[in-house]
């Protein structure tokens, strides 16, 4: 059997020469579900590249059809239904392995020379994405998708106008639905789709060049390298074979419900929402400082924090990658993630709400000091993290340490409950920090004194429990 | 090179006129909406004016209104499209619940506005009354042909509609400008289109 | 017993393959338009028998076959099996 697959191999493989480029040898850090996210990604990619054509067959897009179309695929097209649901599915899919995606890299500090400009076209792919999701959401022109995606327009408006009057004319045409639809349809079905699959090739061109990147913890000094045929081409179909099992048995379980059609009249019964992915961003446009004009300050904040991301390469100089030798940008990475998961759930929780001032400093303020805090107790407990590949549970060891001195521990804790107590205070009053200057300079203070203290007990419980080394510093 | 790429940008940009036709003079659009007697008090009529793609309510309120026509000087239209961020108003007649928030009752006649509880007094040129927006909704003027019972649209009150030109433009000729363009003109047949 | 003796893999491969080809004609008689979900779960059975089949050779070559992860690969299919017939 094998011989036979060498002899078909070396057919192939003598006119594509494959096996010394693309399809050649790995590390055997590589066997590993972190370094493949994005080659799922691009198996979601090709799923709705699919799933898409074979619904392009009947999809009408004008407005009178739109709707009619895609409820005749679901209801009288053969598997019609199947391919919709997956299709929408596999959209998810697509972003949230973006996201990990995203994060693993981060985390891994992967954007070091010489992959600096992987990751700058990553970030590009990962705004195709979103795009993909803007527009692909409106098709369908129900009454939910077509009054989120005019409430994501009519963010335009608060830009300066004559920024925002290109812009939207530039996504949404001239301003009539038929014009903004076709828009949408030629963007989802041809402009990004181009866009995503140049910027793929830019990607796995340079990802032959550098191949996968290291593991940030260090190597062992002995590297075994995996052939590619069998073993990585095999857990790669594995992998993409998993993930197409759990896209099918998800759109089994939970077939898509197409909501009403569009009229204005149904749209004004319920309160619009942007799609779960945009849910973050919607949020923080909610709160109550930012009401009308002062809109533009979120808007011109986020688009300059996805610049510094995008940019990343060129703002992070530093030459360390290892997460264990970079608290601050370890923190900065921990607090995105949770405040998007935290603001996400908040806003599918509080549709078309104003959020007051003190819920959003607690929220936008005491997230990032709690994690903060707590990283830094991790980073200062700390001895050394492991390499990569043993297991020998250091991490146990930290977390058990708080355990053995009990006293030490438990007023501990007392001070962090009790540091809730002045730092409510605070955040209360900051929304007018006018109204009661006293207080608000006792509660800082308070605050202040016992985020003192507690760093006192961490200290002593560091100098007298250390964590116990391994066998190197990292 | 940067020449190609400055015309493919206008290319981008370009904008048919919405008549197609040369610069001739605006005029408001003159529509027959319906007739006094099929109008059922606190029933809304939805219609598209002065384009195909700006929805509007026309509604006989029972108690007269500032700027009502008819018989009785109650009925009144309105733009639906909230002057906050775009979204679709909804009628609420006194002491009924919106859809979207059961636990508020309207203390008049009002458009109701779900996304972020705009609300605009139909009885008072649909002056706001609670919520965000900064601006009434636009009225529809109504003509009321009292030999037939007719009633008519015919013209927009400032300010434009949302979307259309400058927020809070109040010029009349500017607002004729403004509010006809980005859409076809409604003609009697697309009066009352797309499920309004 | 261990699964990377070449005859018991040969056995264990074929019974998989039988149940996919088994699977692969009933997928063709289904009903496309009022049995969809029977379609799903059976092509999402396919799919488990192909990574299980998959694993069943890459393993031997590289590692031991670990024996839980195809007796998770059975479990699936025994999940899937019952969730076809409910949702016929």
């Amino acid at each position: 059997m094998d011989i036979k697959f060498r002899r078909i191999i070396d057919w192939f493989d003598s006119r594509f020469g494959m096996t010394e480029t693309i399809l050649r040898p790995g590390p055997d850090y590589s066997i590993n579900l972190f370094y493949w996210l994005g080659a799922l990604m691009v198996v979601a990619f090709i799923v709705q590249g699919v799933t898409g054509l074979l619904m392009l067959l009947y999809y009408v897009p004008t407005v009178e059809q739109a709707y009619s179309s895609t409820l005749f695929i679901i209801k009288y097209v053969p598997l019609g239904r199947l391919i919709e649901t997956i299709h929408l599915y596999s959209a998810y899919a697509m972003v949230l392995l973006a996201f990990a995606h995203l994060m693993r890299g981060y985390f891994a500090s992967v954007q070091k020379k010489p992959r600096e400009l992987m990751w700058i076209v990553g970030m590009l792919m990962g705004f195709v994405v979103l795009g993909f999701g803007l527009t692909g959401y409106l098709l369908p022109w129900t009454v939910i998708s077509k009054s989120a995606t005019d409430v994501t327009i009519g963010m335009l408006g608060f830009l300066p106008s004559e920024l925002a009057n290109v812009l939207r004319f530039l996504i949404a045409g001239p301003g009539s639905d038929a014009a903004e639809l076709s828009r949408f349809f030629d963007l989802h079905v041809v402009v990004l789709p181009a866009i995503f699959t140049i910027l793929l090739a830019a990607k796995m061109y340079m990802f032959e060049i550098h191949g996968a990147s290291e593991p940030s913890t260090g190597v062992k000094k002995k590297v075994r390298s995996i052939p590619w045929f069998p073993n990585i081409f095999l857990y790669f179909t594995m992998l993409s074979c998993v993930f197409l099992f759990i896209l099918l048995v998800g759109s089994v379980l939970f077939p898509l419900a197409l909501p009403a059609q569009f009229t204005p009249s149904a749209a004004s019964a319920f309160v619009p929402q942007p799609e779960w992915y945009f849910l973050w961003i919607y949020q923080i446009l909610k709160f109550s400082a930012f009401e009308g004009a002062w809109a533009v300050l979120p808007l011109v904040g986020i688009t300059a924090f996805f610049l510094v991301l995008l940019l990343l390469p060129f703002i992070d100089k530093s030459k360390k990658r290892n997460p264990a030798h970079r608290p601050v940008y370890v923190t900065l990475g921990l607090v995105f993630v949770f405040e998007v998961i935290v603001l996400g759930v908040w806003g599918y929780f509080t549709p078309g709400q104003v959020i007051p001032n003190t819920q959003a400093l607690v929220i936008m303020v005491g997230i990032p000091l709690v994690i903060s805090i707590l990283s830094w107790i991790t980073y200062r407990t700390r001895r050394t993290f492991q390499p990569a590949g043993s297991r020998s549970g250091s991490i146990f060891r930290f977390v058990s340490t708080p355990f053995k001195a009990p006293l030490l521990t438990g007023l501990f804790v007392l001070l962090l409950t009790s540091c809730s107590i002045p730092l409510a205070f605070a955040v209360n009053l900051m929304a007018s920090p006018w109204s009661n200057i006293p207080l608000l300079v006792s509660s800082v203070l308070i605050t202040a004194l016992l985020l003192y203290l507690m760093s006192r007990i961490v200290k002593k419980l560091a100098a007298e429990h250390p964590v116990m080394g391994a066998r190197h510093e990292a | 090179m940067i020449a190609s790429a400055a015309s493919v940008f206008r290319f981008l940009l370009y904008v048919p006129s919405s008549s197609g036709a040369e610069e001739t003079t605006l005029t408001w659009p003159r529509v027959k909406l319906t007739n006094v007697k099929s109008l059922a008090t606190l029933k809304p009529v939805g219609f598209n004016y002065p384009l195909v793609n700006t929805p509007n309510l026309l509604v006989k309120l029972g108690t007269k209104a500032e700027n009502g026509v008819g018989p009785d000087m109650d009925i009144v239209a309105y733009s639906i499209i909230c002057q906050h961020l775009g979204c679709y108003v909804g009628f609420q007649a006194t002491g009924t619940s919106p859809p979207c928030n059961a636990s508020f009752r309207t203390s008049t006649s009002e458009g109701y506005c779900c996304c972020h509880g705009g609300e605009y007094d139909f009885g008072r040129r649909a002056k706001v009354i609670g919520g965000p927006p900064e601006r009434p909704l636009p009225s529809v003027k109504l003509e009321y042909d009292s030999t037939t019972g007719d009633i008519y649209a015919v013209g927009m009150e400032p300010p434009t509609i949302f979307g259309h030109g400058p927020p809070g433009t109040i010029d009349p000729a500017l607002v004729l400008k403004y509010d006809l363009a980005g859409g076809q003109p409604v003609t009697q047949e697309t009066v009352f289109t797309s499920g309004v | 017993m261990r699964l990377s003796e070449e005859g018991i893999r040969g056995l264990v491969a074929a019974a998989i393959v039988s149940l996919m080809v088994v699977v692969a004609v009933r997928l063709w008689s289904i009903d496309l338009l009022l049995g969809q979900s029977e379609f799903g779960v059976f092509l999402a059975i396919e799919l488990v028998a192909f990574s299980m089949l998959l694993y069943l050779y890459t393993r031997v070559s590289y590692l031991h076959v670990k024996k839980d992860w195809f007796l998770l690969g059975c479990l699936c299919l025994a999940l899937l099996l019952t969730l076809a017939i409910l949702v016929r």
